[in-house]
């Protein structure tokens, strides 16, 4: 171990712990704004420092949104309206306690640690609809709604998709799952588990083409739509945390994690792969449009699901092979 | 023990963080509190009526299929995941679970898609 620090405390305050969510709120809403704008013939956010590109844009709207008026509204629960964004924001953070991005580097090593931070992942839909439901308001009532819908449609296929990796690892250990990929990626061992995983996460983070709970044009801003102030920063950050995560936990899961190397640099090759997850995450905004809930429904239970069921009888063979 | 304190020291420096900007609004943001900004937002119209609706029934299949399949693949994971290394009964009856749930999402797809029905 040649780090400075004892792993778990790195992992904790920097990656991928505190200081690396937040500085993936900054750095992915500065690159899906640069992004977007690329494709679109624009310059995106460039005045504030124009050196940087425009990269401390994100952090002059955040300080303004901190110190902008704090409205709760009279006819919610004003202590839990207060509340369900922060316990949202810190749920979604959640599942990397139990994610390794190096060797060490992790916060609680367990045996099943992967498959407890999908299950935590997959928990947070309730604090969403609970966070809607304190608002009381019809906007947030129909993205509440669409939100448990769209959760339909994606758990059963991110399942799967997990499953038919830890039936090919015969672990969710994140060092045992790494060190199983030593050879070959998960990636390019099972490539359906993969597909599947990619358009979950999309679904999971409300990302484009499947962005129907806080479908700007017809909900307002849905399950967030009362919140203002900073408390608007937690509601509709919670969704990059959400990426965050399951970018990190794709990367370890399909990419080889840290791999090839060990030790700090492993931090950094993860940072790296996981915007094989995070980048199409951000472009698909400028290239689709977006489905209707039925439809996404449709999707999960039909392609979606014969993909991730198709990936689950890859890892079988590939298991009974060997 | 050792791996508590990394969970202690990330849980109470992310939660402290998240309370901490909430006060530093609460105490130092202007405040100008008016009726209508407190009120419901309806997209600026005056709020009427009530909020709750009759919950449209037109997924329910959806939602009654998530609920069975999701905890039969989560109980396959748990088996995954503390069997023996290598053990193809586990394997053929996971093969068999999922055989039963695309035979049943196939037979009925169609009903699950015609939205119609329900409303």
């Amino acid at each position: 171990m040649d780090l400075p620090f004892s792993g778990d405390l790195i992992a904790a305050l920097v990656f991928p712990g505190v200081l690396g969510i937040f500085g993936f709120l900054v750095v992915a809403i500065w690159l899906e704004r640069k992004l977007v704008a690329r494709v679109q013939w624009r310059y995106g956010p460039l005045y504030v420092s124009k050196p940087l590109g425009g990269l401390l844009q994100p952090v002059a709207d955040l300080l303004k949104l901190v110190f902008s008026e704090l409205v709760l509204p009279r006819h919610t629960n004003r202590l839990l309206f207060a509340a369900a964004p922060i316990l949202l924001f810190f749920a979604e953070g959640l599942p990397v306690v139990f994610i390794a991005a190096a060797p060490g580097v992790v916060m609680a090593p367990h045996p099943y640690g992967l498959a407890i931070a999908v299950v935590l992942v997959l928990l947070v839909a309730v604090l969403v609809v609970a966070m809607a439901w304190t608002e009381a308001n019809k906007f947030t009532y129909v993205g509440a709604v669409r939100e448990i819908l769209l959760t339909a449609a994606y758990e059963v296929p991110l399942l799967l998709a997990a499953l038919a990796m830890f039936i090919l690892y015969g672990t969710a250990d994140p060092h045992g799952v790494v060190e199983a990929q030593s050879r070959l990626w998960g990636a390019v061992l099972n490539p359906l588990a993969f597909m599947a995983y990619l358009v979950a996460l999309l679904m999971a983070t409300t990302r484009f083409p499947f962005e129907i709970p806080e479908a700007e044009p017809e909900v307002v801003l849905g399950p967030y739509t009362e919140y203002g102030s900073t408390l608007f920063i937690y509601a509709f950050g919670a969704n990059y945390v959400k990426l965050y995560v399951l970018a990190l936990l794709g990367s370890v899961l399909f990419l080889g994690g840290w791999l090839p190397a060990g030790g700090l640099a492993g931090v950094f090759i993860t940072l790296v792969k996981m915007l094989v997850f995070v980048l199409p995450a951000m472009l698909v905004r400028a290239i689709y449009p977006r489905y209707r809930i039925d439809q996404a429904l449709r999707i999960g239970w039909s392609k979606l699901l014969a993909l991730s069921v198709a990936a689950v009888a890859l890892s079988l063979v590939w298991r009974l092979l060997r | 023990m050792r791996a508590m304190v990394a969970i202690l020291i990330f849980v109470v420096l992310f939660l402290g963080a998240l309370v901490a900007l909430v006060v530093v609004t609460f105490l130092f943001a202007p405040r100008r509190p008016s009726e209508v900004k407190e009120r419901r937002f309806e997209s600026g119209g005056p709020p009427y009526g009530p909020v709750q609706r009759r919950l449209l029934m037109q997924y329910f299949g959806y939602i009654y299929l998530v609920t069975v399949v999701e905890a039969a693949v989560g109980l396959a994971l748990v088996a995954v995941l503390t069997a023996q290394p290598s053990a193809p009964m586990l394997y053929l009856a996971i093969a068999l679970l999922l055989a039963a749930v695309l035979i049943v999402v196939l037979r009925y797809l169609k009903v699950l898609n015609d939205i119609k029905r329900w409303s």
